[in-house]
């Protein structure tokens, strides 16, 4: 089973991008996606912050900017 | 506000490309509209079907592969199309023939706008309320 | 009466722009979802500014995803080498969108991906892009009603609509009465007749298929109301 937004997250072509990054895919979207936080938050209604990681933890935007 | 310009030029031509072909086919006529929906005339209906059977070919043949972002039949999904089929009958508009109606100079679609504004922002505050899932995490 | 154009015209017109939106820009056509974004403006700015501060900086993304890797699944991210075997692939993407239209974008030698797939969905426009768009359908509709010659000014919807509607005022409530049901309804089923009608059906979505079907349905019995109430 895979996770049904797969085709429409944003974040799902980043992992696909370097085979390092496959690990989010194998563990969540093809794995146990019940456990994303981004489908969680999705599923109650609420707004999903970009940058929000399946894990729970944001993508640092200190660490992305210039 | 991040611009990809060439995106935006191409979204542009398209979003000018599709107003015009939804006015030239009369989309955006009420009268139109509600010949197809009573069965007088086949025109629009032919030409909806036929817009549809073209474009499944042409994604089969360009697309085959590619990960267009899928819709799923969710709880939303009846009763959703069933409102908007009604809202669709009365205003004789769907989202994007109001914006062609207010180019055509019908200042009637203003209100039309308004009142789907108004309902997206009603579903939204529904949703946020009740907790009904997203369609997508983007959505 | 005005003179539209016939099925044959319109029907390869609105699949050409149906595919041809996808293959150009990487998103599925569809109107009522970017309509009710300006619904929401504030919270669509934010999202907006997040995507951004995202797409900044493709070498700062990819060292921040190799850290959180690191840290989530506890290992050390890979050295990768700035060009792999394989199909060429984007080394640094310059931007979400562009990565995910890199052809072929799955690693060959990952176990993970074993069939090439196509392309992916770039990411959400900005605000201010979709603001174009909406103008452009605009534009459009105003092109086609000079061409015609059929350009006016008015405030009604046609003969039709006030003899089974309403006239006046009250057709002007019932239009945005009806816009209510369609802002609501389209955001409730997720689609409205280009996104699930057009694009969704040209896919074979199921969702799609369904909404089409239902809302068409619903058009045509409430239109039929409306032609026995008059």
């Amino acid at each position: 089973m895979t996770c049904s937004h797969i085709t429409s997250c944003p974040l799902f072509p980043l992992f696909t991008l370097k085979a390092s990054l496959s690990v989010w895919q194998v563990h969540y979207c093809n794995g146990q996606f019940e456990t994303c936080e981004r489908l969680k938050l999705a599923k109650a209604g609420a707004r999903v912050p970009p940058n929000l990681l399946p894990n729970g933890k944001s993508l640092d935007p200190a660490l992305l900017k210039r | 506000m991040s611009m990809h310009r060439r995106s935006t030029v191409v979204l542009a031509a398209l979003g000018v490309a599709l107003g015009f072909v939804i006015s030239m086919s009369g989309l955006s006529d009420w009268g139109e509209l509600h010949a197809m929906f009573t069965f007088a005339s086949p025109r629009l209906l032919l030409a909806f079907g036929g817009a549809v059977v073209l474009a499944t070919a042409g994604f089969f043949l360009l697309a085959r592969r590619d990960q267009i972002p899928a819709k799923h039949i969710v709880a939303g999904t009846v009763p959703g199309a069933l409102l908007f089929g009604a809202g669709w009958a009365v205003a004789g508009a769907c989202p994007g023939a109001a914006l062609v109606q207010l180019g055509e100079g019908k200042l009637g679609a203003i209100a039309t706008i308004a009142g789907i504004l108004g309902g997206a922002w009603l579903h939204d505050r529904l949703r946020k309320r009740f907790g009904w899932a997203r369609h997508s995490c983007i959505d | 009466m005005t003179s539209y154009w016939p099925f044959w015209a319109t029907a390869p017109a609105l699949a050409a722009l149906t595919v041809g939106y996808w293959i150009l820009l990487r998103r599925p056509l569809g109107v009522s979802g970017v309509l009710a974004r300006f619904s929401r403006v504030r919270e669509e700015l934010e999202v907006d500014r997040g995507f951004e501060a995202m797409e900044a900086d493709p070498a700062a993304l990819e060292a921040a995803m190799a850290a959180m890797t690191a840290e989530a699944f506890g290992m050390a991210p890979e050295e990768e080498p700035s060009s792999m075997e394989g199909p060429a692939l984007p080394t640094a993407p310059s931007s979400m969108f562009e990565a995910a239209t890199a052809p072929g974008s799955a690693p060959v030698d990952s176990p993970v991906f074993e069939e090439p797939r196509g392309r992916a969905c770039a990411s959400t426009p900005a605000l201010g892009e979709h603001a174009v768009f909406l103008v452009a359908l605009v534009a459009g509709g105003l092109l086609a009603a000079l061409l015609r010659g059929t350009f006016g000014v008015t405030a009604g919807m046609g003969q039709g609509f006030a003899r089974l509607v309403a006239n006046g005022p009250a057709g002007l409530a019932a239009l945005a009465g009806g816009g209510v049901l369609v802002g609501f309804g389209t955001a409730l089923c997720g689609g409205c007749t280009a996104g699930h009608g057009l694009t969704g059906c040209g896919r074979l979505m199921p969702g799609s298929l369904l909404s089409t079907i239902v809302f068409f349905g619903a058009a045509v019995g409430v239109s039929f109301l409306l032609a026995g109430l008059a």
